[in-house]
């Protein structure tokens, strides 16, 4: 038995992508072929045996619930532990509405949830990032430095091209978190980047928690992180391997892409034997390429069929590509069809989208085009 | 505490497949994978739950273990109910009894508790050795019409291979009035599925029957439908006309397979309406390497392709490198295809390791036969089997 539970933020930044989430959550964003954003959470907690697995919801949750179900497909489907979606939660008499927008405010929601915690560690993630971390190690150091928190950060982060402002953090020989700072990029003061998942004491939580509403504090990071770092009780836990931000559509773009051109990126998030990445499964067929079929560089997920040319490319589940059709640089989500002598380059076409006879459509990649959920073009 | 179900499933699951030879070593026929995806059996119990029937019995016996595994609780085909669902029913020990099942009348007969606790009106016999799509409603619907107490499907069959089946001689009316197993000189081309609808009451009195006759080989074919005949019983032939096919033997699992393939498949497995449910796994998605050139070719999760598939089949995590050539084969999960490896009309059974360089089978022609790599072999570098 595990002694550690999780909670995931599904809809922290839900509006900064605004195009992908029009009616979803961060978290159930596709990606890679054939996951959702929150699969890479799930997995990397269910990897290191946590079984007690908290969801909190706020709004357009409605694609999230479908994809979790009963939790099933991540053994999540259990007695008294497995995973439970939590979504706003109004007290009868209450006249208050306000829907959480930071980590903090999320947390607060949930503070009899947290109370009612037996297990003696928590980890907190948020849901549009994208890696594959050992979270056993991770806890393994928690323990060890006895830390209160214990931060997952990126020991080498990207330069360059960064979307959002983010967290940034210096640590010392030992681990122990020396500065934490919010910036656009990596600078010698803080080098590594904070990753959003969070190992915490739960007793320290609630005191966190408790210490928030006596203060009116309304960041996580800002308000209780940074002026606890002088505790000398917050470390991090170093990731070297891929890692993605899923801000916009942009990053989405650049990141997915990664995966294809970078065979290291591909191997470090979706070729570890020991921790594989769970997700809901389908019951699909096989992929059926046609005699016209040229594929080359490409992740391609079940059920498609394609007849056409796909390279440096990304289709997901049950997308036909007809005959003639030049598929580059792009990522096509589920169940698009894509007529004949279609040509699509530096797309992203969400799902279930219709392209028919002949179309040309091109974005670039830094600016790439996007086609939102069930258009007909 | 039991639900009373109108119509029940028993699927034949402990057949050993002896023509299947290597790739029923130890695996049971029904649990031989198939297009990519998919074990033989999961055909008859897509069916099952494609047609309403929520309560299936599946008999084992021989080599169990990657069968059992497969099914587990039933959950892939939502057959993990509170109210039937599957049950796996494996020959047992009795108090004065206790036997392997000696045919599929008495492998029936070892369950008849199994069929008495749902209360079933009909009871419903299936094999788990043939890949189609059937929709049993109908046939019941058939049986109910025709106020039969026996029903058996059949399809017409090249007249020229009829002698290897059980052929239904029928009135006009559909009525039988012959059943002759495997006849040197068939009358007609209607071909036993080997799928019964019987009610229940009249399945239970013949095969209580047939246990008695001590000269029976406890065989629905041989024995039971003769013996229905026989009393002038009311049997019917329910026609069904779409794709079936017998995978029996090595080349008729080849060919299955290769009825995936093409523009239009006349087994389509893609076709949403009629969908055929297995156990899934969370692979990643398949990549296809810039070196890779595919044509005409079934691909699944977790494969890498960098060489050259043409014509194939390939399962879940297949590797093909730069430079293998696999074409007009069926490679099985978890198969390395060194680089320069050829591999041409073939079937190669799980994990195997071809090494690079080496050369399984010949190409497709006339005369040449399909080679059978069997589960877990190491083709040595620069070795050939043919």
């Amino acid at each position: 038995m595990s002694n550690v539970a999780g909670i995931i933020l599904s809809n922290l930044n839900t509006t900064t992508n605004t195009q992908m989430t029009v009616d979803r959550t961060v978290a159930a964003i596709p990606f890679a072929g054939r996951y959702r954003l929150i699969d890479f959470a799930l997995s990397n907690l269910i990897n290191a045996d946590v079984s007690k697995i908290n969801v909190v919801v706020n709004y357009n949750y409605r694609s999230l619930m479908e994809h979790i179900g009963s939790g099933k497909d991540w053994d999540l489907a259990r007695r008294g532990a497995g995973i439970r979606l939590l979504s706003p939660y109004q007290l009868s008499g209450s006249t208050s509405s306000k829907l959480y927008s930071t980590h903090l405010e999320a947390l607060a929601d949930i503070i009899p949830i947290i109370d009612d915690l037996q297990e003696e560690n928590v980890i907190i993630c948020d849901s549009d990032i994208v890696c594959n971390v050992d979270l056993t190690s991770a806890l393994a150091y928690h323990e060890e430095m006895n830390a209160d928190v214990t931060i997952v950060s990126a020991l080498h982060p990207r330069r360059g091209n960064i979307r959002a402002a983010r967290v940034y953090l210096r640590a010392d020989k030992e681990g122990r978190v020396e500065d934490l700072a919010l910036g656009r990029e990596t600078t010698d003061e803080v080098p590594e980047l904070c990753l959003n998942i969070f190992i915490l004491k739960t007793s320290r939580l609630r005191a966190y928690l408790a210490e928030a509403a006596a203060h009116n504090y309304h960041s996580f990071t800002r308000d209780i992180l940074m002026s606890h770092v002088k505790d000398g009780t917050i470390y991090r836990y170093g990731h070297e391997g891929y890692y993605a931000f899923v801000a916009d559509v942009e990053e989405y773009y650049a990141r997915s892409i990664e995966l294809v051109l970078n065979p290291t990126a591909r191997e470090e998030l979706l070729g570890n034997e020991a921790r594989p990445i769970f997700t809901k499964v389908h019951n699909s067929a096989a992929v059926r390429y046609g005699k016209n079929a040229h594929v080359s560089n490409s992740l391609i997920a079940d059920n498609c069929v394609i007849d056409g040319t796909v390279e440096n490319s990304i289709i997901f589940r049950g997308v036909h590509i007809g005959a003639g059709s030049v598929i580059r640089n792009s990522i096509v989500m589920g169940g698009a069809h894509i007529g004949k002598n279609v040509t699509l380059n530096c797309v992203v076409s969400d799902k279930l989208t219709y392209v028919s006879d002949g179309k040309r459509l091109e974005g670039c990649s830094t600016l790439p085009f996007f086609i939102p959920k069930k258009k007909h073009i | 505490m039991y639900y009373k179900k109108k119509c029940i499933a028993m699927l034949l699951a402990g057949g050993q497949g002896s023509r299947l030879y290597a790739l029923t070593e130890r695996t049971a026929k029904p649990a031989v994978g198939f297009g990519g995806k998919y074990k033989i059996i999961d055909f008859p119990l897509s069916n099952c739950v494609n047609s309403g029937i929520d309560t299936v019995g599946v008999l084992t016996q021989y080599q169990p273990l990657a069968l059992a595994e497969h099914i587990g609780n039933g959950a892939p085909w939502d057959l993990d109910r509170t109210r039937g669902g599957l049950s796996v029913l494996p020959p047992y020990q009795g108090k004065k009894h206790s036997d392997w099942y000696k045919g599929t009348a008495n492998a029936i007969y070892q369950n008849i508790d199994f069929i008495k606790q749902y209360d079933a009106d009909y009871v419903l016999i299936l094999s788990g050795d043939h890949i189609y799509k059937m929709d049993y409603a109908k046939m019941l619907e058939y049986h109910e019409n025709q106020e039969a107490v026996c029903t058996v499907a059949t399809i017409e069959v090249p007249i020229e291979e009829a002698s290897r089946f059980g052929i239904c001689n029928t009135r006009p009316d559909g009525s039988i009035y012959e059943f002759e197993e495997k006849p040197k000189e068939p009358k007609n081309n209607q071909a036993s599925m080997g799928i019964y609808i019987f009610n229940t009451d009249t399945l239970l009195q013949y095969l209580e029957a047939d246990e008695a006759d001590e000269n029976s080989s406890n065989d629905f074919g041989k024995n039971v439908i003769p013996a229905l005949l026989a009393a002038g019983e009311r049997l019917f032939a329910y026609p069904f006309a779409g794709y079936w096919k017998d995978v029996g033997t090595i080349s008729s699992l080849w060919e299955a397979n290769m009825d995936l393939l093409g523009e239009n498949p006349v087994l389509d497995l893609n076709d949403t309406s009629f969908r055929i449910f297995s156990r899934n796994y969370p692979r990643a998605p398949q990549f296809i390497g810039d070196k890779a050139v595919l044509k005409n070719s079934l691909i699944t999760e977790g494969c890498v392709i960098n060489g050259t598939v043409e014509n194939s089949i390939l399962f879940a995590g297949v590797t093909v490198e730069e430079g293998a050539v696999v074409k007009d084969a069926v490679v099985m999960e978890d198969v390395t295809v060194g680089s320069g490896a050829k591999v041409s009309y073939a079937i190669v059974d799980s994990d195997v390791v071809i090494e690079e360089n080496a050369t399984v089978g010949v190409s497709r022609g006339s005369r040449s036969k399909i080679v059978v790599i069997p589960k877990g072999e190491i083709v040595k570098k620069g070795e050939k089997v043919k």
